[in-house]
């Protein structure tokens, strides 16, 4: 019984190239080529939907997919996720979410799981670790298989390029998934466990965000293979700041806690985002942090800073106008906007939405300064 | 010398020296003991030969406010002092404190010194504040300073204003968003500010004379 296994894995591989926004709603439609060890490749259809609202200290993510492929690799699965900020302890979040699949729904064999999880985060600026736990409950043929697992890691970002680096233990009593994932003449009987190193390498070029993820897997007592490694890759091409194509492709290994097969996988597809100024948050290089100067009739120039992002971020200012301190931006009818009085002369300027990187305005020259960082040149007559 | 000028040299000295220490004192609070020492004597420094040791304490801020090590930020003290004082000497004689900032910018941006001389010979009596912003701007968007350098000082040369010079700084970062290629854009736009300048001073035909 190895299809019912085969799920979910390709959302989640498609969203795994993708910045993800504070506030937004999108949309991905495509087509994978999907193989499971020991199996027949399948071409299965995909569709998917995520909704993400960013408040002051809390973050909602629903999301929601289906793979279609008339067969037993069918599946429907949610998502509900929240991020908790706390008031009092600005660096800390607390994540925790539920997510419930059915997969098999056209086939004799069908089953579910639901699994839900906690994490604790600790972010200084671009760079953080977390500690969670994850529990999960798995269905098939009226047989109930439990996993649980506990992960840390850590993660950063330089510029344009993030990673993070995760350890994973997880403890299963799953043996369909390993039948259904490995060699299938090794049955497996009873508990196993399986040690997870995985290192998530995000860039953006222009237009292109791209991620590396590799695992490497130890495992221990029925598993039948003891070492495994995996590679995944995905890349999304922004043909607009709301349309975009993806591509992503590889290998995921087999997830007893979501229950997910361990398949090779190539899959397209199209994402539409629906608010439009989200993809400000992502990269305002490529979306719309600009600087405009009015001369000033004392002399000087009024500096007017806008930057496209949602209501609800914190967006914040610095430069040589503020002695490289940050200063919060107004809300303005609809963008983020701060009006500084300058100097003639020349003048930096950088902008960074949610304590992330500083980055000059896009309509402005980018310089990097002696400390690594990057601001906006602007020359006041 | 009276007994009355003779008590007020000490004076004007303490005045001096507590007018460094108020601008020293403008460094940043956290700055530790062994970073406020190196910048204090990185300023007194600059302050003795008449740089504008100002920008100095803006620099050690700048770099604490990006969280940078100490260490960096003394080398970055230090290294525009050093930018500063070649700033002072290739736009002698006489720089202002704003040109000097100025140049220093375009040197850390990859100007060779050489070419703030050329620009001085070529705006003797003018600012060249702006027109060191503009090429710092131009070579920051990836024109070769000699390039940029030339295309400025034939403008200046040819009487362009300020204005003119900023206006064509902002066309070419425009036409370089657009997808111009820089120097496609820095000579497009420089023929159009020619054309609105006076012809070349007639002198020129004498130095080069053309056989009747």
């Amino acid at each position: 019984m190895r299809g019912p296994v085969a799920a979910c894995l390709l959302i989640a591989a498609m969203r795994s190239a993708a910045a993800q926004a504070p506030d937004e709603f999108r949309v991905e439609a495509g087509v994978a080529e999907v193989r499971q060890a020991g199996n027949r490749s399948r071409t299965a259809g995909l569709a998917g939907l995520t909704w993400r609202r960013t408040q002051e200290r809390l973050t909602t993510t629903a999301s929601g997919s289906v793979t279609a492929a008339n067969d037993s690799i069918d599946t429907a699965q949610g998502l509900l996720a929240l991020r908790y900020r706390f008031n009092r302890f600005p660096h800390w979040h607390v994540e925790s979410g539920v997510a419930g699949a059915l997969f098999g729904l056209t086939s004799l064999t069908g089953g579910g799981n639901v699994a839900g999880f906690t994490r604790v985060q600790h972010s200084y600026g671009p760079r953080g670790v977390w500690a969670g736990g994850a529990s999960g409950l798995t269905n098939r043929k009226a047989n109930s298989m439990q996993s649980s697992a506990f992960d840390v890691g850590a993660w950063g970002e330089f510029k344009r390029t993030s990673g993070s680096l995760a350890a994973v233990v997880t403890r299963s009593y799953d043996a369909d998934l390993l039948a259904a994932s490995s060699l299938p003449s090794r049955r497996p009987v009873g508990v196993y466990m399986v040690r997870d190193a995985t290192l998530t390498l995000q860039q953006t070029f222009a237009a292109l965000d791209f991620a590396a993820i590799g695992t490497v897997r130890g495992g221990e007592g029925v598993t039948a293979r003891v070492n495994d490694r995996a590679l995944m890759l995905a890349a999304a091409f922004y043909l607009s700041p709301v349309v975009a194509l993806t591509v992503s492709g590889g290998r995921q290994l087999a997830d007893p806690l979501r229950a997910l097969p361990d398949a090779r996988f190539l899959a397209a597809s199209v994402r539409v985002l629906f608010l439009r100024r989200d993809p400000a948050v992502l990269n305002i290089d490529r979306y719309g942090a600009i600087a405009l100067m009015k001369a000033a009739p004392d002399g000087g120039a009024t500096v007017t800073i806008r930057v496209l992002a949602n209501a609800s971020a914190r967006v914040e200012a610095y430069g040589t106008f503020s002695g490289w301190q940050p200063v919060r931006m107004q809300w303005v009818l609809d963008a983020w906007e701060l009006q500084v009085h300058v100097p003639p002369g020349p003048q930096r300027v950088a902008v960074r939405i949610n304590g992330s990187q500083w980055r000059a305005p896009a309509n402005l020259t980018k310089v990097t300064d002696e400390f690594g960082g990057e601001a906006g040149l602007l020359v006041v007559p | 010398m009276t007994l009355r000028r003779l008590f007020l040299i000490p004076l004007a000295s303490v005045a001096a020296v507590t007018a460094a220490q108020a601008q020293v004192a403008r460094l940043d609070a956290s700055a530790d003991a062994g970073l406020r020492r190196a910048v204090e004597r990185e300023f007194m420094a600059a302050r003795a030969i008449g740089l504008p040791a100002s920008l100095l304490i803006a620099k050690a801020n700048e770099g604490i406010a990006k969280r940078a090590t100490p260490k960096r930020i003394t080398d970055a003290v230090a290294a525009l002092g050093k930018r500063l004082q070649v700033a002072r000497d290739q736009l002698a004689p006489n720089p202002s404190e704003d040109e000097i900032a100025a140049g220093a910018d375009a040197l850390y941006v990859g100007v060779p010194a050489p070419i703030l001389k050329k620009m001085r010979a070529a705006w003797p009596t003018r600012s060249l504040a702006l027109p060191l912003g503009v090429l710092t701007e131009l070579v920051a968007k990836g024109l070769s300073p000699e390039r940029a350098a030339q295309t400025v000082t034939d403008l200046m040369t040819r009487g362009a204003t300020n204005v003119q010079l900023y206006a064509l700084a902002q066309s070419v970062q425009g036409d370089v968003a657009a997808g111009w290629a820089p120097e496609a854009a820095l000579d497009l736009r420089a023929r159009g500010v020619m054309s609105l300048l006076p012809p070349a001073p007639a002198a020129s035909a004498f130095t080069n004379p053309r056989r009747p």
